[in-house]
């Protein structure tokens, strides 16, 4: 009985293993991570994270104020920057965001902080 | 039963080669399915190990002794409740108990991998499977825990005396899993640095993994103390022992990289100095590994006599001189984007208790190793004991306290040295009015005079950054305290879990303050009837009564607890003989309170019911058993997740006042989209 179950087992281990290659002959999408596939920006998360941090804590008195102002101002750009390379993204896939990209642009410029670049400059 | 868990165990060693070379081969040919095939085999191993580790522990509950295992490590007197305990009591069955948590975590670390790893995860997986092919491979050649024995014996040895502890039901476990943990964020930093990720991206991974190791290995170390207190009768809670530190310098080492990943997390620095500490902390764990499974220091904690010893040393080796190998390799490639503004700024507080920790860990590393060394080199072998650590560990631990209490009230970048003497003002002023109210107490231990004064200097800063920053939200937003603090420590769950965790540290520091510089000690002979003095307490010893069981004699003595002539409390202490195993076991009765415990505990029993008895007042000690749960608490609060933020496709040239990334509206952020 106990070989059975252990026998078992291994049979059921080897099919789990053997999907993935099964699926891909067969044509059915796999779930297998996309190597070096294009990622939408998760840093976006971090980067808003960092900012509520930032302002809490000039208003508890832990940041002087042109500290503040020279941080919130890098961390909006590196969001700007973040939302543009999104847009790229959508571009590759095929989901353009025009819009979104003139958006960026415009803050971009108006900051003349950072020359933008056309998103088909960034993928070429 | 035996035999489906040695097939479950071979399954899984098969699983995690295949999931190790599948990673490797996948990502080198840019296979997805193998890649994939790879990563469904991590899946599994949780699984199957299950079956493994359900296997052992039907084979105890049903004693087979055809199982050389079970046979050593329980018997037909051991109560049942003790199984779970017997499970672990030896090389073989912690070893299947460290592959099966290791495999469990590791699963639960690769499917919550954050995206911005997802690229990498392969070479991750390949390193944890590395660690786990290790263990799965010498529990199954060379201490399998499902062996056989030619013939089948009547009854077991039975448990080690000293396991039949109800610490011992979490004590070595959280250990074990704390050790064997750290090779999670270890493997997401070498996973980012082999696919050439070199930048922050396992910084989050890391922080989560290093958290929860962290205080796995904390609550082990804090139970393995409870344990010692209560059960090894000389009524102290820490004995340098090799083993106990052995958990100790990766926990240190562990308090480093958590601290300092938080900068690399805001900031982008450290980056080479965390992927540093992360390998140390490794290194160290598996030098703990080692030292406890046939190392060559003899030890209350240590599994006695193996021949793994040797293993475990060349696994030592593999596990530093590779990831420090990789690091090397891609050392070009690690620099920070920003240096140090100034070195009065949170950062710079951050190095510093970085390098006080490693100097601990280091100073514990050398006293530890200093008895090999002297073996090894001068033919004699020169043991390190209490006062060595106390003389050099403490200065450096108080100094440690006093970075805890300044630390926080310094801003990130640079301090101005007005603000700072502005915020310190509060806390400085609590540590002297403590300072004076000792003095005038007659407190005159020079140590702990200056321990105090940091602790009352540690509390007030904290509840001077809970208090500043709640009144100033109440202002803005007219909550009331209550509910502004609440809502601020929600907002910044990393930050204030940490406070919660530094106020835990500092009732520590109370209970080793305490138990180390004002304890009483008396062990004196008593015969039924007699009483004897200590501090304010009064004791009165009445009877001992002689329980005997199949494997043991009990000996429980009832003392009477008198201050000022009225009855606080009868306490029964007791001492166990286990005439077979050639051992014996006390169990202190303590009354405890958050002033001091009165701790009482049987050294001897002689004819005619006289009895040797060690008495103790340990003041504060309880504070030190309280903080672990607080610690506990305050690592959930900072591992809470937050929700993640969406990004949102309001127009950027809106001011930020309205627009979602208005950080005066933390809630809109988090719920946009």
């Amino acid at each position: 009985m106990e070989f059975v179950v252990g026998a078992a087992l291994a049979i059921f281990s080897a099919v789990v293993l053997a999907y993935p290659f099964l699926t891909a002959r067969s044509g059915v999408e796999s779930h297998a991570p996309v190597l070096d596939s294009p990622v939408p920006p998760p840093e976006l998360a971090s980067v808003y994270q960092a900012i509520r941090d930032l302002t809490w804590e000039r208003q508890a008195g832990d940041l002087p104020e042109d500290l503040y102002q020279q941080q919130l101002d890098a961390y909006r750009r590196q969001a700007a920057l973040l939302l543009r390379d999104a847009a790229v993204y959508s571009a590759v896939v095929g989901e353009s965001d025009e819009a979104l990209e003139q958006e960026v642009a415009t803050e971009l410029a108006a900051r003349g902080g950072q020359t933008p670049q056309s998103s088909q400059d960034t993928v070429a | 039963m035996a035999e489906m868990g040695a097939i479950a165990l071979w399954i899984s060693l098969a699983l995690s080669s295949y999931a190790l070379l599948g990673s490797v081969l996948g990502q080198v040919r840019h296979s997805p399915p193998l890649v994939e095939s790879a990563r469904r085999a991590t899946f599994l191993l949780p699984l199957v190990l299950l079956v493994a580790t359900l296997s052992l522990v039907g084979a105890f509950i049903s004693r087979d002794f055809s199982v050389a295992y079970v046979a050593r490590h329980s018997s037909l007197a051991m109560p049942k409740i003790y199984t779970w305990v017997a499970f672990y009591a030896g090389n073989e069955g912690s070893l299947l108990f460290i592959a099966m948590v290791l495999a469990a975590m590791a699963a639960l670390a690769l499917w919550l991998a954050p995206a911005k790893v997802r690229d990498t995860l392969p070479w991750t997986t390949a390193a944890l499977m590395l660690v786990l092919t290790f263990f799965l491979a010498v529990t199954a050649v060379m201490a399998n825990p499902f062996a056989q024995l030619p013939l089948v014996p009547p009854d077991g040895d039975g448990i080690n005396p000293l396991l039949t502890h109800v610490g011992m039901f979490f004590h070595p476990p959280a250990l074990m899993t704390g050790l064997v943990a750290i090779a999670i964020p270890t493997s997401f930093a070498i996973g980012s640095m082999i696919g050439g990720k070199t930048r922050d991206e396992w910084a989050d991974a890391g922080r989560v993994w290093g958290l929860v190791a962290w205080v796995l290995l904390a609550c082990g170390l804090l139970l393995g103390s409870w344990w010692a207190y209560t059960i090894l009768g000389w009524g102290g809670f820490w004995f340098w022992d090799p083993v106990e530190n052995a958990a100790l310098m990766p926990w240190l080492a562990l308090t480093a990289f958590i601290h300092s990943i938080m900068v690399q997390k805001r900031r982008s620095m450290f980056r080479m100095w965390n992927i540093v500490l992360i390998n140390v902390a490794f290194g160290l764990a598996l030098y703990g590994m080692f030292m406890n499974r046939g190392g060559p220091v003899p030890s209350v904690h240590s599994f006695g006599a193996s021949t793994l010893g040797w293993v475990f040393l060349l696994f030592l080796g593999v596990g530093v001189v590779v990831p420090f190998g990789i690091f090397f390799w891609r050392f070009p490639l690690l620099k920070s984007d920003r240096n140090l503004d100034s070195m009065l700024s949170r950062e710079a507080s951050f190095l510093m208790n970085n390098l006080l920790l490693l100097s601990i860990a280091f100073v514990t590393l050398w006293g530890t190793v200093y008895p090999l060394i002297s073996r090894l080199f001068k033919g004699q072998e020169i043991t390190v004991a209490r006062p060595y650590y106390d003389q050099v560990n403490g200065p450096l631990m108080l100094a440690l306290v006093f970075l805890m209490g300044v630390g926080p009230l310094l801003p990130w970048r640079r301090a101005s040295l007005r603000g700072l003497r502005e915020r310190l003002l509060l806390p400085v002023a609590a540590s002297v009015t403590v300072l004076a109210l000792l003095a005038v107490l007659g407190v005159r231990e020079g140590y702990a005079l200056l321990g105090f004064g940091l602790c009352a200097l540690v509390a007030a800063s904290i509840l001077q950054e809970c208090w500043r920053p709640t009144r100033v939200r109440r202002r803005a937003t007219g909550e009331g305290y209550a509910t502004a603090f609440l809502r601020l420590a929600w907002s910044n769950r990393p930050r204030y879990g940490g406070y919660l965790v530094h106020l835990a540290v500092v009732m520590m520091a109370l209970g080793v303050l305490g138990g180390s510089f004002f304890h009483l000690q008396r062990d004196v002979l008593l015969a039924p009837g007699q009483s004897t003095e200590l501090g304010n307490y009064r004791l009165l010893y009445l009877s001992t009564e002689e329980v005997q069981y199949s494997d043991r004699t009990e000996y429980v003595s009832t003392v009477e607890v008198y201050r000022n002539d009225r009855l606080l409390e009868t306490l029964h202490p007791w001492r166990v003989s286990y005439p077979a195993a050639g051992m014996a076991s006390t169990r202190a009765a303590i009354r405890s309170t958050p002033v001091e415990d009165l701790y009482v505990v049987p050294s001897e029993n002689q004819a005619g019911g006289t009895v040797v008895m060690r008495i103790l007042i340990n003041p504060l000690v309880w504070w030190m058993w309280v903080a672990g749960p607080v610690v506990v608490m305050g690592t959930l609060v900072a591992l809470w997740p937050q929700r993640q933020a969406v990004p949102s496709r309001q127009p950027l040239s809106v001011p930020p006042a309205a627009a979602s990334i208005n950080p005066a509206r933390p809630r809109d952020v988090r719920e946009a989209g």
